[in-house]
């Protein structure tokens, strides 16, 4: 039996650890940025959205070094003016012309209509890698850049292949291909010179999926048999109710009003209802692929709930609501803090090893990612 | 703070502090040393000076109390200073006060510029789009797509009202028609229809349709008036303000677009309730009228027809009750502001001048088209 002494990397290594430590300053950030939206209509929010950043990436700390972002508004400004003028810009103005010249029933209409909705499927993917690559070049810690290696091309491939066969599925092949995604994306990451690793099957998730799945459709089961025993037992009543719709002798305003608050009230809760159901799957997701990943010698463990996720995606909705966009900021530190709170690395890292990035930075910044809304930040 | 230094630059003691070179993320332990021009950074182990000069010299985030120092310099963009919170940092801000200042007029000034640059493009863009271009591309759109774009709007303003036709009723527009065109040399093309809508009404589309209301035609009590609405119209027409007011509508979602940075949803979906929500501008409105005077007064009808016409209208609608579904659409009768003084603006031709319109048996059957 040989024993092996591992001396070297235990003492060049260092315990991993990360933590969000809040700074003030960010009431400041909203209002300033809150005013400056609505009176530039908008139009101010790239450098409101890097003003943000800034101050959030500033306060993840590192083994005690907090990160720092250098991306500016003008590089994601001058990113959505791009896509703007070389995808929605044209796409309108083809439009338009097809409108005016062949007539508004014109089938070259609708097919420029649905070519434009295929090329925000088609695209999405793209938009997902390229603001995870732009993000990571502008993330500093030590000194040291994040980057992305890989070919956006190919993402948006596996991506918008993906889409198609988690729909023909039923949405069976999601975990199979979610973690292939998860993969190429976690696999192409680096931090300067060090690669982010991530290895692991999907068989794991089949079981809590299987159970979301079935539960949605038991639920919609459930609904559906519902409402039609009511149509049912009330008979003509009912289609005499809706019938009365059309006519000017109709049901009393009062009535019509709280067949919409009831008809409001109840698609609110099926959405929540949904989202309950699916977030179980969502966090054992979430946590699967944290454990598959590795940095150089550390690992990580998270854990997310399906309730605490509904409540920060919920409670983000509310404050968003409540606060008319100028919580926006507080949402953004919610969901960095909901997985950094709940992340726990182990293992070492050998910093000493780690150098520089070479990798191109992008000039411009994520102009798909703002045209298509993809995530809080 | 007494001096142990025996240096005459070396204004504190020496600090130690951590360094991060930007070549690899391994941290580096210097000594700092505050110079009359700068920090003297020294890295013992790696045997290297540096000067981080003042000017150059500035915070990553802005300093916190009992938080480390973390400071950059423009002469090494990867490189970071981390100086430690207590005596070290204090020495350091109080040597360069630019670092701690909270309040940041360059900060504010930069923004402020970012937000005037915002407002301007927009107002830019805003005029090119609302009022330069929308007339431009009106005045060299084919007739072809002129009339297509009018067939289109009149489809989804008409709708399900009832068209009203009757022989006699039609030639009766056939006369006001002929009379209308005889007017001037330069009256457009023009079509009329009379459409059973709820409300007094008329209004002209792109290509040179002009739909009247049965209602308007209903409240007409002489020839003379049901011409001089018409007029106002064909005033429209011959400017081609329907025209600029759906390149404005487009180009309004177009820039709503930009600003939002909102790229789903149809384009052309809320044309007609955009369209009811513009009105024609007052400068539009007063050019109509103008060409109405001139139709009139080289046609001889009897601009008194479309005053008194006017004036009984603002009197309905001025009490209390809406303009009604197509108030908006470059009708006449909108309420606004400037209706009493367009009435004044009204003359009425020298005595004889005017003659009648058409036949009393014609004006009848214009009035019992909808039956």
């Amino acid at each position: 039996m040989t024993v092996t002494v591992e001396t070297r990397p235990a003492a060049r290594g260092e315990p991993l650890t990360i933590s969000y430590v809040p700074r003030p300053g960010l009431w400041g950030i909203a209002i300033v940025n809150w005013l400056l939206n609505v009176v530039t209509f908008t139009l101010y929010r790239f450098w409101a959205k890097t003003r943000v950043r800034c101050h959030i990436w500033s306060c993840v700390h590192i083994n005690g070094e907090p990160l720092e972002y250098t991306g500016t508004g003008r590089e994601l400004f001058l990113g959505a003016l791009l896509v703007f003028g070389v995808l929605f810009m044209p796409i309108v103005v083809l439009t338009g012309l097809i409108y005016l010249t062949l007539g508004p029933e014109s089938p070259a209409l609708a097919g420029t209509n649905v070519a434009a909705s295929l090329v925000v499927v088609v695209l999405y993917g793209m938009a997902v890698y390229r603001a995870r690559r732009y993000r990571l070049s502008r993330t500093l810690w030590r000194g040291i850049r994040g980057t992305l290696t890989g070919s956006p091309t190919r993402y948006t491939f596996i991506y918008l292949a993906a889409l198609i066969l988690k729909f023909v599925t039923f949405g069976w092949s999601s975990p199979a291909m979610n973690l292939e995604l998860e993969h190429r994306i976690a696999n192409e990451a680096m931090f300067g010179t060090m690669p982010f690793r991530f290895s692991g099957a999907s068989g794991p998730l089949y079981r809590r999926y299987a159970v979301c799945w079935f539960t949605i459709l038991f639920v919609a089961a459930i609904i559906v048999g519902g409402l039609a025993a009511a149509a049912a037992l009330s008979g003509d009543n009912l289609t005499q109710y809706f019938r009365d719709f059309g006519t000017r002798t109709g049901p009393a305003p009062k009535s019509v009003a709280l067949l919409g608050v009831a008809t409001v009230t109840g698609v609110l809760l099926l959405i929540a209802l949904y989202s309950l159901i699916w977030s179980a799957y969502t966090a054992r997701q979430m946590n699967t692929f944290a454990r598959y990943t590795t940095f150089d010698k550390a690992g990580f463990t998270l854990n997310a709930t399906a309730l605490s996720l509904v409540w920060l995606n919920f409670g983000n909705i509310l404050i968003l609501i409540f606060t008319l966009g100028l919580g926006q900021p507080f949402a953004m530190q919610r969901s960095a803090r909901y997985f950094i709170d709940r992340l726990r690395p182990e293992g070492t890292v050998d910093w000493a090893a780690i150098g520089q990035s070479t990798a191109r930075i992008d000039k411009r910044g994520e102009g798909l990612a703002d045209a298509f809304d993809i995530d809080i930040f | 703070m007494p001096s142990t230094s025996t240096s005459s630059e070396r204004q504190t003691p020496a600090f130690a502090a951590q360094l991060f070179d930007g070549e690899t993320a391994a941290s580096h332990d210097v000594t700092l040393n505050l110079m009359a021009g700068g920090i003297e950074i020294t890295d013992r182990a790696a045997a290297k000076v540096r000067l981080w000069t003042w000017p150059g010299l500035a915070a990553v985030d802005p300093p916190l109390a009992g938080q480390s120092l973390r400071l950059r310099h423009d002469s090494e963009a990867g490189t970071r200073l981390i100086v430690p919170a207590g005596a070290a940092a204090d020495a350091v801000l109080k040597a360069v006060p630019h670092l701690a200042r909270r309040f940041n007029p360059q900060r504010l000034g930069r923004q402020a510029l970012i937000a005037a640059a915002c407002i301007a493009a927009l107002v830019v863009i805003g005029y090119l789009v609302l009022s330069f271009l929308p007339q431009t591309v009106a005045d060299v759109m084919p007739t072809s797509i002129r009339q297509r774009l009018g067939d289109h709007i009149e489809h989804m303003v008409v709708k399900s009202y009832k068209v009203c036709d009757s022989p006699a009723g039609r030639a009766a527009i056939a006369v006001l028609d002929k009379r209308l065109s005889e007017s001037l040399p330069d009256t457009p093309p023009f079509s009329v229809k009379v459409v059973a809508l709820p409300v007094v009404n008329a209004f002209a589309l792109p290509g040179g349709g002009i739909v009247v209301s049965a209602s308007l035609i209903a409240e007409a009590r002489r020839p003379a008036e049901v011409a001089g609405v018409l007029a106002h119209e064909l005033g429209h027409v011959y400017y081609r303000h329907p025209e600029a007011q759906f390149v404005r509508v487009m180009g309004m979602q177009l820039l709503l677009r930009l600003a939002t940075g909102n790229a789903t949803g149809d384009t052309l979906g809320g044309l007609a309730g955009l369209l009811a929500i513009l009105r024609y501008s007052r400068s539009a409105e007063d050019q109509a009228d103008a060409f109405a005077a001139r139709l009139m007064a080289q046609g001889h009808i009897d601009p008194m027809g479309l005053r008194d016409f006017f004036i009984r209208i603002q009197k309905k609608t001025g009490e209390g009750k809406s303009g009604g579904l197509l108030s908006g659409i470059g009708d006449m009768f909108s309420t606004h502001p400037g209706t009493s003084e367009r009435i004044d603006k009204i003359k009425p031709l020298p005595p004889g001048e005017a003659r009648p319109v058409m036949s009393p048996k014609a004006f009848a059957d214009l009035k019992t088209i909808c039956n």
